[in-house]
């Protein structure tokens, strides 16, 4: 059994006459401590994979497991817990608390969580270190992402997701924030899922998995992914 | 670990200010509200309360028909509950002051106490000595009554004019005669007083004078009462009322433990109160009695002597009359005698005297006739002679005269027969001719004719030869008369020759006879003599006797009328006594009957639910309590409203947040806390603050609105602030607004986190139903089919617009319409085509010093006296209305009247149209309004009021007031500025007026309106 395993997963959108179907018989699987990105075009459902897997949305059929628990069949308050313990979330539109300094935000996180991780020190590891009592309007958008990403960490989830973390930045923060994402992922042995649109983020990943109009195209594993760093795009 | 949780609230109500504050203002005027007023109805009741208890006012009145002593009053003190009791007398009267007549209800003062009480700061509190003076009084102005004929009046009352220490109080009359209850009739206000049995100053009680209406209350010391009149009332307090609320069930109910126990006390008191008064009525009526019967014992002993003496007295006179009455009888009977005697005897005298006068009368008679007799026999004698003389005389002369006669009448006779004999011949031959001829011829007629004339001629000549004849005869008759006469007379004169003869004989046995005559009546004299003096000594005896009798008599009579008056002064006087006596004793009689029928008194258990300033002042503060239990509703729901939407509003904004909360995995409830946490903390500070504020403002306000016609002290700040009450306000408040908040937040975070991260999809549009109606919907334009389908898309925006708009409508139109109808009352009373009241000043007169006042002229111009606009006497105007009505001659039915002053009073028919003033020319109709109309009718005249025709005018409406006959002047609308008053108006008018001219404002007379005395 994978860490994560999605298996004929469907996701259908009602309005009124029309139906659209986001995700449309999903099925793979995630090792544990693996970094996976998922890539695929714009529409073609990662978002709403990820918004799933991180119980954040429900599936219409199909199940989804974490570490052996089904997280598909969650209630509310379960998946309240799910989200709570188990899942760190990372925005691509960051989703800070605008009223919270940065420390704040990640002292949000840490707050609920069990086990947490000291918010400064998490703030220092992604390079926030100074930055600490700043609003996120403060911030630049890098640094916000980074803010994220520790609100994310500190929570010490056993899977870390990432809504394309990279969409609002550029190049080189980009890059910065994939390097952390990665250096949580082998350092902290967490599993990180990355959903994008771009094809670069295959290099660091152990586990591409390409989607396409609702389906898992295909799945690709690399024992040996490059560095954050060494991406260029 | 700090909170961020708790950071990131308070810095959301930081950065969030006027939502928090919109909120926290919404719930605090919506509590505030809920509260104050909750608390102003117990705030209202407390400051009562404690004005009651600092004046120690009575909890319970006792009345009775027949008043109560003062044993009645310890009896009543005696009650079980009962801890103080207070009398005091009361009466109500109609008096005057300040030339204005009030109904009074006047009071007696323990004056000693009241000046000897002490009031604290706030006019709450009257501390005294004497427990048991209840009802105390706090002086407002001036002082205490010190002498008698002082007093104190209300200070809250408002009279027509403010009455000020030293004006006079004349009572005029009462309910009753005033005699046997007040001692005064004259008092000087020697201050003004508020008093907590009067708190309310405009409804001070009811009275059978005047209007009903009680209008002021004067407190006199007991000493201008009458010294035995009994209390009219008690006053008692209740022992534990005061710790009670006044008005509250716990009062009333110890109130009602007591009074109950006076109820049945009650026919007690009122037998032993009967039986009192008629005890007291009765000893007196028994010692009037007594003396009834002592005097009247007396009087009929007085009668009864009397009686006896005038029986007596009548005894007396009887038999003194008996003994008169004899006498007379025999007086009487001697008179008879002597009369008798005496009449006798005058009889023999006047028989003899007749019989004397007789003779002498036949004597005289006799002489008489002898000397007729003698006299005549001698004339007779001489007649005779003379004549004998006479008629020798003529005899000798007539002779030869006769003879010559005798001779020539024989000569003519023979003369006339030889005539005769000729035409005797003659007549013989023409009758011997007759008989040749014809009858009937001329000749025989000639003939006959000849005949006739010598017949004629014949019967000519024998008369002359008659008359021949007879004078013959005559002739020789004379002669022989003559000689016959001779001789007579010489027969007459031998005849009284011998008559004289027999005379003088007779002559001699007359003398014979008078002398007899003479000697008789010398006798007769004797006798006369002597019957005049038997005559005389009887009379004088007889005087002398009736003289006896009749002063007998005299002093009968004198005794008669003196008995008679006696007798009628006993009549009188017993008449008197009787009538008086049988007066006193029906007097007595009905007297007793009245004591009798005096009923037992009624006793009226009163608390102070029946008195009309407490009760008043009551009842309002519970119809705030009312307004309490609806009114804030309103805010509650605004404040409702206005969270739901704030707090939606608020979720919305914070949608992503709230999915990455979700997202972080933060709990429903949590993220629900937090907005709950906001609305609690702005809800509950809102309500706080406004409680707080409004539970001191709201009572303040309301109290000091009230305070305009009640006279109860306020409460001191801070006022109390009653826990049950702001909990349930405050709880409700933020109740409501958690609960809309929760309304709100529940159906955002229902949703999954993926959903709420992504905007929210925009409201279905659909289809409204105004677009089936195919040909409407195409006639409208795009922005109205836009605006349309707004409208119905969002339901609860419509929803809350409309019902917003509606309920704001509803508000400023009661506002607005309140407004209008009160003033349309003063509109229709003054102004509008049919006002009631219809003219704009009264002029009226007051007595001149002569006393008497004069009449008004009409028609007189009023130009220089009036302008155009009309300025307020000194009434006080009110919003357009002047007090008092515009009736009466005699100005004594309403306050301000009768002194003269000219008093302003809207009213009259308006200007048709309510621009003409301005159009600066007269109008048209039977109204001639208009700035100028009244002057242009003929300089400023007065409208005439002519009874029939008002009323015609009025169309209907007839205006109560009778016209023609009055004293006073109706003048016409003069004008005015604007055609109609309103509140905006009126304050425009009354800034536009001018002020009248100084003399008439001053009320000085007009001499030109007053007709000549």
């Amino acid at each position: 059994m994978a860490f994560v395993e999605f298996s004929d997963v469907r996701k259908t959108y009602r309005m009124g006459e029309v139906e659209v179907h986001a995700v449309d018989g999903m099925s793979f699987s995630i090792e544990e401590g693996e970094l996976c990105v998922i890539v695929g075009p714009s529409g073609a459902g990662k978002t709403t994979v990820l918004n799933m897997l991180g119980g954040m949305d429900s599936c219409t059929s199909g199940t989804i497991s974490l570490d052996g628990r089904e997280v598909s069949s969650f209630s509310p308050r379960e998946l309240t817990l799910y989200r709570r313990y188990d899942v760190g979330f990372v925005f691509q539109f960051y989703n800070l608390v605008q009223n919270l300094t940065a420390l704040e935000n990640v002292e949000l996180a840490s707050q609920i969580g069990r086990d947490p991780l000291d918010p400064a020190g998490v703030l220092a590891e992604v390079g926030l270190g100074n930055r600490l009592d700043n609003f996120p309007a403060q911030l630049s958008g890098g640094e916000q992402q980074r803010v994220a990403i520790a609100r994310a960490i500190a929570k010490n989830p056993k899977l870390l997701l990432c809504d394309e973390p990279t969409g609002a930045l550029d190049y080189t923060t980009g890059k910065q924030v994939l390097s952390i994402l990665q250096r949580t992922c082998v350092e902290g042995g967490r599993t990180v899922a990355i959903v994008t649109h771009n094809q670069a983020f295959e290099a660091i990943a152990n586990r591409v998995i390409h989607i396409r109009e609702g389906r898992a195209a295909a799945v690709e594993t690399n024992s040996r992914p490059a560095g954050a760093d060494t991406l260029e795009w | 670990m700090r909170n961020p949780f708790g950071t990131e609230l308070w810095r959301t109500i930081a950065h969030s200010w006027g939502r928090f504050l919109a909120i926290a203002g919404i719930v605090a005027l919506g509590c505030g509200f809920y509260a104050g007023l909750r608390m102003t109805g117990a705030d209202m009741r407390a400051a009562g309360d404690a004005f009651y208890d600092g004046t120690s006012l009575y909890d319970v009145r006792l009345v009775s028909t027949l008043g109560f002593s003062r044993e009645q009053a310890d009896e009543v003190k005696s009650v079980d509950g009962v801890e103080q009791v207070m009398g005091d007398y009361a009466t109500d009267v109609m008096a005057t002051l300040n030339d204005e007549r009030y109904a009074i209800r006047v009071m007696s003062l323990d004056v000693g106490d009241a000046s000897a009480s002490t009031v604290d700061a706030t006019g709450t509190t009257v501390a005294s000595d004497d427990p048991g003076y209840l009802n105390r009084l706090v002086l407002a102005e001036g002082s205490w009554p010190t002498e008698p004929g002082q007093c104190v009046l209300s200070a809250d009352r408002v009279m027509g004019t403010p009455i000020e220490v030293g004006d006079t109080v004349e009572v005029l009359y009462g309910t009753a005669s005033l005699d046997g209850v007040l001692e005064r009739r004259t008092f000087t206000v020697s201050g003004l007083v508020h008093s907590s049995a009067y708190v309310s100053s405009v409804a001070l009680g009811y009275t059978s004078l005047g209007s009903g209406v009680i209008q002021q209350y004067m407190y006199v010391s007991p000493d201008s009462f009458s010294a035995d009149l009994p209390y009219t009332e008690l006053y008692v307090t209740v022992r534990g009322a005061s710790e009670q609320f006044s008005g509250a069930d716990g009062y009333q109910s110890t109130v009602d433990v007591v009074s109950s126990r006076l109820d049945d006390q009650a026919p007690a008191l009122a037998a032993s109160r009967l039986a009192e008064v008629r005890r007291k009525a009765q000893n007196e009526l028994d010692s009037k009695r007594d003396d009834y019967e002592e005097q009247k014992a007396d009087a009929e002993d007085q009668l009864a002597d009397a009686k006896a003496q005038l029986d007596d007295a009548l005894a007396k006179l009887e038999s003194s009359e008996a003994t008169i009455a004899s006498s007379e009888e025999e007086l009487a009977a001697a008179r008879e005698e002597a009369y008798a005697r005496l009449a006798d005897a005058k009889d023999e005298l006047l028989s003899t005297e007749e019989a004397l006068d007789d003779g002498a009368g036949q004597l005289a008679d006799a002489q008489s006739q002898l000397d007729a007799k003698r006299d005549e026999a001698e004339q007779a004698k001489a007649g005779l002679e003379a004549k004998l003389a006479d008629a020798q005389r003529h005899y000798d002369e007539a002779k030869p005269q006769i003879e010559a006669g005798i001779a020539q009448a024989t000569a003519t006779k023979a003369d006339l027969g030889r005539q005769r004999a000729e035409a005797q011949d003659q007549k013989a031959q023409l009758e011997a001719l007759l008989k040749t001829q014809t009858e009937g011829s001329a000749e025989y007629q000639a003939t006959e004719a000849k005949i006739d004339a010598v017949a004629a001629a014949i019967a000519k000549l024998d008369e002359g030869i008659g008359a021949a004849q007879a004078t013959i005869d005559d002739l020789a008759k004379r002669q022989a008369d003559a000689e016959g006469g001779i001789a007579q007379l010489e027969g007459g004169i031998s005849k009284a020759e011998a008559g004289l003869a027999a005379i003088a004989q007779g002559q001699a046995t007359l003398d014979g006879k008078s002398a007899e005559l003479a000697s008789g009546r010398e006798q007769l004299e004797a006798g006369w003599d002597t019957y005049y003096e038997q005559r005389d000594e009887a009379e004088s005896q007889l005087a002398d006797a009736a003289d006896q009798i009749a002063s007998g008599k005299e002093e009968l009579a004198s005794g008669w009328d003196e008995y008679d008056s006696g007798k009628a002064e006993y009549d009188s006087n017993a008449a008197d006594v009787d009538a008086r006596l049988s007066d006193a004793a029906q007097q007595l009689a009905s007297a007793q009957a009245d004591i009798d029928a005096i009923a037992s008194p009624d006793v009226y258990v009163l608390d102070r639910t029946k008195s009309t300033g407490v009760s008043n002042y009551h009842d309002d503060s519970v119809r705030i309590d009312n307004i309490a239990a609806v009114f804030p509703f309103i805010f509650f729901l605004v404040a409702a409203l206005v969270s739901l939407t704030t707090m939606t509003r608020m979720v919305e904004d914070e949608r992503v947040d709230i999915g990455t909360h979700k997202a972080l995995g933060f709990s429903t409830a949590r993220i629900t806390a937090k907005y709950l946490a906001y609305a609690a903390i702005a809800s509950v500070s809102g309500a706080v603050l406004g409680i707080a504020v409004l539970s001191q403002v709201l009572p303040a306000v309301v109290e000091k609105a009230y305070a305009i016609i009640y006279d109860v002290p306020a409460q001191a700040f801070p006022l109390p602030v009653d826990p049950a009450i702001s909990l349930l306000a405050a709880g409700l408040g933020v109740g409501i607004t958690l609960g809309a908040t929760w309304l709100a937040a529940a159906a955002t975070l229902r949703e999954v986190p993926a959903t709420l991260m992504l905007p929210r999809a925009p409201k279905a549009g659909k289809r409204i139903l105004l677009e089936r109606l195919g040909p409407l919907w195409r006639r409208t334009s795009f922005s109205w089919k836009v605006t349309l389908r707004n409208l119905f898309r969002y339901k609860r925006r419509l929803a809350m617009t409309v019902v917003g708009i509606a309920g704001c409508t509803a508000l400023l139109l009661t506002g607005l319409g309140l407004h209008d109808a009160i003033w349309d009352i003063i509109d229709n009373q003054f102004e509008g085509a049919n006002p009631v009241f219809r003219f704009n000043v009264e002029v009226g007169t007051r007595p001149g010093r002569d006393g008497r006042r004069r009449r008004l002229r009409r028609g007189v111009p009023l130009g220089p006296w009036l302008r155009r606009r009309v300025h307020l006497g000194r009434q006080r105007e009110h919003a357009g209305l002047v007090r008092g009505t515009p009736r009466h001659p005699g100005g004594e039915r309403h306050g301000a009247a009768g002194r003269g002053q000219l008093r302003v009073v809207r009213g009259h028919a308006r200007p048709r149209h309510p621009a003409a003033h301005r159009l600066r020319r007269p109008l048209r109709g039977p109204h001639r309004e208009g700035r100028d109309a009244a002057w242009a009718r003929g300089g400023g005249h007065l409208h005439r009021v002519r009874p029939g025709r008002h009323r015609q005018r009025q169309g209907g409406r007839l205006c109560p007031h009778p016209h023609g006959h009055h004293r006073e002047l109706r003048l016409p609308l003069l004008l005015r500025g604007r055609g109609r008053l309103s509140g905006g108006d009126g304050a425009r008018f009354r800034a536009a007026r001018d002020p009248l001219p100084h003399r008439l404002r001053r009320g000085r007379a007009c001499p030109a309106l007053l007709r000549p005395p």
